[in-house]
C-alpha cells in the first residue's frame, strides 16, 4: 500500500463531507435545486407502500446478513434508512412493516428504527418488537427464516436492501409465491444479478444508496446524492485522462 | 358579504380567492356574487363559525366552558339529540313543511334547531350581543388545550360517548323523510349532519388552514371508517341516495378503460385491481419532488440556516406535516362523503330503505376506481402554504398528528394524484372518487323456472361483488392454479437436470470436452505452493458457508493434497463460526489420500476469528493478539508450528477459501499490506472468480483456484487420477441443458406477445 | 428526539477509528485497537441477543398460538437447546460434536443450494417475460454467452487464435462492468458513512 493512500482517503473524505454539508444548506438547495433522474423503482415502492396501507397488508424489509462491523454494512445502513422511511409512510397501515436480518446488530438497529418510526408517528401502541428479528445466522437459514416469517403476516411487498448472496434467490422466490411486489438492491454483484432475474425491480449499483433520498428523507440524503454524482464525474474524468495519457505515452 | 361559487363543487368561496377552498379548482373571476344566505342553508352556520374563529381566544373559551365543565360541542350534540327526539315526536307535522328554497327563514324546524344547537342554544340575534361560542371541534379543542390534563382525559371519554351515540343514532322513517325533503333543495355536502366534519364546511379563512384539518387525528376517524355500516352512516347513505335520485350529478362515470394505464405501470402480475387504488401515504411523496420543488425565494435566500437546522426541519417537518395530514384527513372525509355516480342510482330500482343496513353501507365501501389522467389545475401548495397560518391546535391534537415527509416533497407529490370527476375533481393529493354501482360481472342466467325480479338481480349482483371484493382484499397470494403450474415446471426442471447428471456418467461420457489450457492463475498457485519453504507454516483461512462446502471441497482438495505432499505445517482459522469445523473436515478428507501426513502434528486449529473484516484487520496488525488460543482453548503461540510467527509475513503463504466476493475483497484489502512478500492465494467458488480477477491481474493476489475447472486443472498439473474429470460430464451436460432451456424460453418469450397484449 | 449523548458517542467513535486509519500514529492506534475489540465483542453480544429474541420472542410465542407452524417451532427450539447444551458441555472442538453438526448442517444447506439452482433456472426461463426491455435482452444474451463459455465446450478455441482472443475479451467484460458498479457502490458506501459520521443519519435512537 502506498503511503499516500491514507492521505488521499482522508482528503476524499473531507471533501465529500464538506460538499455534503454545503449542499445540505437551505441556501444552496434553494439556489441550485437538485435534479435527479427518474427512478421507477422508487415510484413503485411508494405505490406499494400505499397499497399496503390501504389493503392493510404488510411490507417486509430484509436487510441481509452483513454485520455492522463489515465493510458491506453501508448497504445495510441504506436499508435501515429506507426502513425508517417506510415505517413513517406506512404508519397508517393496520400492519406495521416487518424487518428481518441475518445478524444480531442489524436486528437491534432495525428494532430501534421501527420503534423510532412508531414513536414519531404516534403508533407505539401498534409496535411489536418481534417485528424486527434475526431469522438465521447463516445466509440460507436467514433466507428461509425470512420467508417463513412473512408467510402468515399478510405481506404484500418485499424490500430487500443489504448484503445478500445467492440465497436471495430463495428469498425472492418465497416472495413470488406469495404474489408480493419485490424490490431489491444490494452491494453484492452476485445478488444484483439474481435480483435482476427474479425481482420486480432491481436497484443496480449505487441506486440502493439513493433510495432514502428518493423516498423523501432528509436533505442530507439528497445532498450526498449530488456529491456522489460530482465525484463520479470526477472519477470518470480521471479514468479517461489516465487512458488518454497512457495511450499518448505520457504515463 | 359576497361569495364566489365554485363551478366544480358549487361551494361558496371568498370573493378574493382565485381557487376554491374545497376543491382547489379555479374560480371564475367574473362570478356573480351570491348572497350569504342565498342558496346554502349552512351559510348561516359558516357565518357563525367565522365569528367564532375570529373572536375566540383561549382565555375566553376557557372561561365559557368552566362553569358547565362540559365541552361545548358535547353540549351541542346533546341538545341536538334532544331536539331530534322532539322532532321525531312531531314528524307528521314536519312532513307538511314547505321545501327549503335556500333562505334561512325557510329552513325546516329541525335544521333551525340544529343551528340553534350549534350556536349554543342561542338565536342569531342573541348571538350578536353575547360572546360567541365555539362550535367546531377545532375551537373546542383550543379551549380544551387550556385545561389541565384531567380535563383532556374527560374530553376523550366524552368523545367516545359522543361517537357511540352517533353510531347508535338512527333516524326513524319519518325523520329520514324529513331529511329527504329538506335535501331537495339543499346542497348534499353541506347537509350532512356530521358534526365532526363541520370544520371542513366552514368558509375559507386564512386562519383556518390545512392545519385545522390536520388536527383531526386519523385515530379519531378510524371508528368512522369501521362503523360505516352503522346507523349514522346509513343516514348518509340514505341521504346520498335520495340526493342522487333527485339531483343526479353530471359527472362522468369511471370505467375500467380509464384505469388500465395505471394498472400497466405496475410490475406485471403482482398487482391486481388493488394496485389502482392510490393511497394516502403514496400521495405524500413523489419521486421527482426534488427535481422541481424549490423555487428561488428572496426570503429563503436571506435565511441564515445551518445544516442542523435544516436537518431538524426535515426531521420534524412541521409545516408539511400539517398539510399532509390535512390532505390525508380530507381524503378520508371525502371518501366517506363521496357522491354516488348518477348512473348507479338513477338506474337503481332500490328505494334506500329497501336495502338492509349492511347493503346500503356496502355500496359506499366499494372499490375505488380512479382515472389517472392528470388534471391541469394543480394545487399550488407554495402559494397556499404562504397564505395560510397555522391553526391554534390543542396539545392533544398536536401530539396525535402523524408526521409526514419532507415539506418540499409534499407539493410535488400531489401532482398527478388528482381526480377527474366527482367531488374530488381538481383536488390533488386526495383519494380518488369511488364509482358506485358499476357492475363488472358477466350477466348471470337464472333460467325460466326461477322468477327473479330486476331488483333481486341487482341485489344478487351487489352481493356477489361484495364477496369478490372480500377475496380481492384478503387473498394476496397467487392463484392456486398458478402455484400448481409453477410447481409442475420446477419438478420437471429438476427431473431433467437430474436425468442429465445421471446419464452423463454413461451415455454422455464420450462427448465430454476437456479443457485444453491451464488457467494462468491456477498455474501460479501451483508454482507458489511448489516453491514454499518448509520452515514456514501456511495459514489456511476458511471463509465459506456450509452451503458451498461441496463445491469448495472439490476445488480445494487438490491444493490441500499438494500442501500435504510437501509436508507443510498448516494453521487453520475461520472467519465464520462453522468454518473451522468445515475446514477440519476438508483437511481430514485430504489427509486420507496423503500417506505419511499426520494431522495432529502438522495442523493447528486457531478456531473462529470474530469480527468479520474488523477481525481480519486485527489479525493483520497483530495475529498473536487476534487469535491467542487454539480451538481447544490452549495457548496457541507456544506451539512449535507457530513459535516463529509474529506477523502475517512470517507465514509461508496465506490461502483463503471463500465463497463471497465481498469477503474475498476484504481479505485482500485488509491483509495484503501486512503480508509483504508472502503470497496470498485463494480457493474460491466459481461465482467469485470474475471479481477476483482484477486483483490477480494487479498482483495483489498471487493466484486462485476457482470452481470446478480450477480444481480440474490443478489435478491435472499434479498428475493425479482426476476425480473432477469423472464429474465433468455431469457438469457440462447440466450446463448445456440449462442453456438450451433458457434459449428456448427466451425465444418463445420474444416471439410470443406480452401478456397484456394477449389479453388485448 | 434523538439523544445528543448517543449521537456524540457514535460520531466521536467513528471519527477516532477513521483518524486512526488515515493517520496511524501510535496514540491513535492505541485508542482505535481497543475500540475495534469492543465493537467485535458488542457484535457478538448482539448476535446472542438476537438469537434469544428469535427463540423467546418468536418461536416460544408461537407455541402458544394454534397453527401448523407450532410443530416447526418445537423442532427449532429443541434443536437449538440440544446444540447449545452439547456445545457448552463438549466444547466446540469436540470431534463428535463437530461431526453431528456438520452432518446436519452441510447436507441441508447444500440441498438448499441445489434448490437454488433450480429456482434460478426457472427464474431465468421467465426472465424475458418479466423484463421485456433492452436491458432484459442484454441480460438474457449474457446469461447464454457465459453459460456456454463456462461450460467448457469451447475448449477447442485454444487452437483458433481469433476465437481465443475473442473469448478472453469476453472474460474481461464482467470484470470491467463489475468495476464500474463497484465504484458506484463505493461512492454510495462513502456517502452512507459520511452521513453517519457527521451525525445527520442516525440508525439509532439513543
Amino acid at each position: 500500500m502506498s503511503p499516500y493512500e491514507p492521505l488521499i482517503g482522508a482528503v476524499v473524505f473531507l471533501v465529500f463531507s464538506g460538499l455534503v454539508l454545503l449542499f445540505s444548506s437551505k441556501k444552496i438547495r434553494t439556489k441550485f435545486p437538485p435534479v435527479f433522474r427518474k427512478l421507477s423503482a422508487a415510484q413503485k415502492l411508494r405505490r406499494a407502500i400505499g397499497l399496503a396501507v390501504e389493503d392493510g397488508s404488510r411490507i417486509h424489509v430484509s436487510l441481509g446478513n452483513s454485520s455492522m462491523i463489515d465493510p458491506a454494512n453501508a448497504s445495510a445502513l441504506a436499508g435501515l434508512s429506507t426502513l425508517s422511511r417506510i415505517g413513517q409512510l406506512a404508519s397508517t397501515s393496520d400492519l406495521p412493516p416487518m424487518c428481518t436480518s441475518g445478524s444480531g446488530d442489524l436486528q437491534i438497529l432495525s428494532q430501534d428504527v421501527l420503534r423510532g418510526s412508531a414513536s414519531d408517528t404516534h403508533t407505539l401502541s401498534q409496535f411489536d418488537p418481534v417485528l424486527a428479528r434475526m431469522t438465521g445466522v447463516t445466509p440460507f437459514s436467514y433466507a428461509l427464516g425470512a420467508i417463513e416469517s412473512s408467510q402468515d403476516s399478510g405481506t404484500s411487498a418485499y424490500v430487500l436492501m443489504g448484503d445478500f448472496g445467492p440465497e436471495a434467490g430463495l428469498l425472492l422466490d418465497g416472495a413470488e409465491n406469495q404474489g408480493a411486489y419485490k424490490l431489491a438492491g444490494s452491494n453484492s454483484l452476485i445478488a444484483q444479478s439474481i435480483f435482476f432475474a427474479v425481482a420486480d425491480d432491481t436497484l443496480i449499483g449505487e441506486e440502493m444508496f439513493a433510495m432514502p433520498a428518493y423516498l423523501g428523507s432528509q436533505a442530507v440524503h439528497q445532498a450526498s446524492l449530488r456529491v456522489q454524482d460530482i465525484l463520479r464525474f470526477l472519477i470518470v474524468l480521471i479514468l479517461l485522462g489516465a487512458v488518454v495519457s497512457s495511450l499518448a505515452g505520457w504515463l | 358579504m359576497a361569495e364566489n361559487i365554485c363551478p366544480i363543487c358549487e361551494r361558496p368561496n371568498d370573493p378574493s380567492a382565485e381557487r376554491c377552498w374545497y376543491c382547489q379548482a379555479e374560480l371564475a373571476s367574473g362570478e356573480q356574487p351570491t348572497p350569504v344566505n342565498g342558496t346554502d342553508w349552512l351559510n348561516g352556520l359558516r357565518e357563525e363559525s367565522e365569528q367564532v374563529t375570529d373572536v375566540e381566544t383561549p382565555a375566553e373559551t376557557g372561561e365559557l366552558e368552566k362553569p358547565e365543565e362540559i365541552p361545548d360541542w358535547l353540549a351541542r350534540i346533546r341538545t341536538r339529540e334532544q331536539l331530534e327526539r322532539e322532532a321525531q315526536a312531531n314528524t307528521e307535522s314536519a312532513q307538511t313543511e314547505p321545501v327549503v328554497a335556500g333562505k334561512k327563514e325557510e329552513l325546516p324546524d329541525w335544521l333551525k334547531e340544529i343551528k340553534a344547537g350549534f350556536s349554543g342554544k342561542k338565536s342569531e340575534s342573541e348571538q350578536d350581543d353575547s360572546a360567541p361560542e365555539s362550535f367546531s371541534p377545532l375551537a373546542t379543542s383550543t379551549a380544551a388545550d387550556q385545561k389541565p390534563l384531567a380535563v383532556g382525559q374527560d374530553q376523550n371519554e366524552d368523545t367516545d360517548e359522543w361517537l357511540s351515540r352517533l353510531a347508535a343514532w338512527k333516524p326513524t322513517d319519518a325523520e329520514s323523510q324529513t331529511v329527504d325533503e329538506g335535501q331537495d333543495a339543499v346542497d348534499f355536502d353541506t347537509s350532512e349532519p356530521e358534526i365532526p366534519l363541520t370544520p371542513m364546511e366552514t368558509p375559507p379563512k386564512p386562519q383556518f388552514d390545512m392545519d385545522s384539518l390536520a388536527a383531526l387525528n386519523q385515530a379519531e376517524f378510524r371508528p368512522f371508517e369501521s362503523k360505516r355500516g352503522n346507523g349514522w352512516q346509513k343516514l348518509n347513505t340514505d341521504e346520498l341516495d335520495a340526493d342522487q335520485q333527485d339531483e343526479p350529478q353530471p359527472e362522468k362515470q369511471l370505467s375500467f378503460d380509464d384505469l388500465s394505464p395505471a394498472e400497466e405501470e405496475l410490475a406485471p402480475a403482482n398487482f391486481d385491481i388493488n394496485a389502482l387504488r392510490e393511497t394516502i401515504a403514496v400521495q405524500h411523496t413523489d419521486p421527482d419532488f426534488f427535481a422541481e420543488k424549490v423555487t428561488p425565494d428572496a426570503s429563503d435566500a436571506s435565511d441564515e440556516d445551518d445544516l442542523l437546522e435544516d436537518d431538524f426541519q426535515d426531521l420534524n417537518l412541521a409545516g408539511v406535516e400539517n398539510t399532509a395530514v390535512a390532505s390525508h384527513e380530507e381524503s378520508i372525509f371525502l371518501e366517506i362523503k363521496s357522491e354516488p355516480q348518477p348512473g348507479d342510482l338513477t338506474s337503481s330500482p332500490f328505494v334506500p330503505d329497501d336495502l338492509p343496513d349492511w347493503l346500503a353501507t356496502a355500496k359506499l365501501e366499494k372499490h375505488e376506481k380512479r382515472s389517472n389522467e392528470p388534471i391541469s389545475d394543480e394545487l399550488d401548495a407554495g402559494k397556499l402554504e404562504a397564505t395560510l397560518d397555522k391553526g391554534n391546535l390543542p396539545a392533544w391534537l398536536q401530539a396525535a398528528r402523524i408526521p409526514t415527509p419532507d415539506a418540499d416533497g409534499l407539493y410535488d407529490s400531489r401532482k398527478g394524484e388528482t381526480s377527474e370527476s366527482g367531488l374530488l375533481a381538481g383536488i390533488s393529493g386526495t383519494l380518488q372518487t369511488p364509482s358506485f354501482g358499476m357492475d363488472i360481472r358477466k350477466p348471470v342466467g337464472y333460467g325460466s323456472a326461477l322468477k327473479v325480479s330486476e331488483r333481486q338481480k341487482q341485489s344478487a349482483n351487489l352481493f356477489a361483488n361484495l364477496v369478490d371484493e372480500t377475496f380481492d382484499d384478503n387473498d394476496i397470494s397467487l392463484p392456486k392454479k398458478s402455484k400448481n403450474r409453477r410447481m409442475i415446471w420446477r419438478l420437471g426442471l429438476a427431473f431433467a437436470l437430474l436425468l442429465a447428471v445421471f446419464l452423463s456418467s454413461n451415455i454422455l461420457a464420450p462427448f465430454i470436452i476437456q479443457p485444453a489450457l491451464f488457467p494462468p492463475e491456477v498455474v501460479s498457485v501451483y508454482d507458489q505452493v511448489d516453491a514454499l519453504s518448509l520452515d514456514k507454516p501456511v495459514l489456511l483461512t476458511s471463509d465459506f458457508e456450509a452451503a458451498v462446502a461441496g463445491e469448495l471441497s472439490w476445488s480445494s482438495q487438490a491444493l490441500l493434497e499438494h500442501l500435504m505432499n510437501r509436508n507443510m505445517n498448516l494453521v487453520i482459522i475461520s472467519s465464520n463460526p462453522s468454518g473451522s469445523t468445515l475446514m477440519t473436515q476438508l483437511i481430514n478428507n485430504a489427509a486420507k489420500n496423503v500417506q505419511g501426513f499426520d494431522v495432529s502434528t502438522h495442523v493447528i486449529n486457531l478456531g473462529y476469528l470474530p469480527g468479520g473484516a474488523t477481525g481480519v484487520k486485527l489479525l493483520a496488525e497483530n495475529p498473536r493478539a487476534a487469535m491467542p488460543y487454539t480451538h481447544n482453548l490452549d495457548a496457541a503461540w507456544n506451539s512449535p508450528i507457530l513459535y516463529t510467527v509474529y506477523s502475517l509475513s512470517d507465514f509461508g503463504a496465506v490461502v483463503v477459501l471463500s465463497d463471497k466476493s465481498e469477503s474475498s475483497r476484504a481479505w485482500v484489502e485488509q491483509i495484503r499490506p501486512a503480508l509483504g512478500a508472502t503470497p496470498l492465494m485463494f480457493v474460491i467458488s466459481a461465482q467469485v472468480a470474475p471479481l477476483l480477477q482484477p486483483y490477480y491481474q494487479s498482483g495483489q493476489v498471487s493466484g486462485y483456484v476457482a470452481g470446478f475447472y480450477g480444481s480440474l486443472a490443478y489435478e491435472q498439473m499434479l498428475q493425479q487420477t482426476s476425480k473432477s474429470l469423472s464429474h465433468l460430464g455431469a457438469f457440462q451436460s447440466a450446463m448445456l441443458l440449462v442453456v438450451v432451456l433458457i434459449l428456448v424460453s427466451g425465444v418463445v418469450a420474444l416471439i410470443r406477445p406480452a401478456r397484456t397484449e394477449r389479453k388485448g | 428526539m434523538k439523544s445528543p449523548l448517543s449521537m456524540l458517542v457514535a460520531v466521536l467513535s467513528g471519527l477516532l477509528v477513521l483518524a486512526g486509519y488515515f493517520f496511524p500514529f501510535p496514540a491513535l492506534i492505541a485508542i482505535r485497537t481497543p475500540m475495534l475489540d469492543w465493537a467485535v465483542t458488542l457484535a457478538g453480544i448482539a448476535g446472542l441477543v438476537a438469537i434469544i429474541n428469535l427463540m423467546v420472542g418468536v418461536h416460544l410465542k408461537r407455541l402458544r398460538e394454534p397453527g401448523s407452524k407450532r410443530f416447526f417451532s418445537i423442532v427449532v427450539i429443541i434443536s437449538f437447546l440440544m446444540v447449545a447444551v452439547f456445545g457448552f458441555y463438549l466444547g466446540p472442538a469436540d470431534q463428535k460434536f463437530q461431526r453431528v453438526v456438520t452432518a446436519i448442517q452441510t447436507p441441508i444447506e447444500t440441498s438448499l443450494m441445489a434448490l437454488l439452482a433450480i429456482t434460478l433456472t426457472y427464474s431465468s426461463l421467465k426472465m424475458l417475460q418479466r423484463q421485456r426491455n433492452w436491458m432484459g435482452f442484454v441480460f438474457f444474451l449474457s446469461v447464454i454467452l457465459f453459460l456456454v463459455i463456462n461450460s467448457g465446450i469451447l475448449a477447442f478455441s485454444a487452437e483458433i487464435p481469433v476465437l481465443q482472443d475473442l473469448l478472453s475479451g469476453f472474460h474481461q467484460i464482467p470484470a470491467a462492468g463489475a468495476r464500474g458498479i463497484l465504484l458506484g457502490i463505493a461512492l454510495g458506501s462513502l456517502a452512507a458513512g459520511v452521513r453517519i459520521l457527521i451525525g445527520s443519519d442516525k440508525p439509532y435512537s439513543g
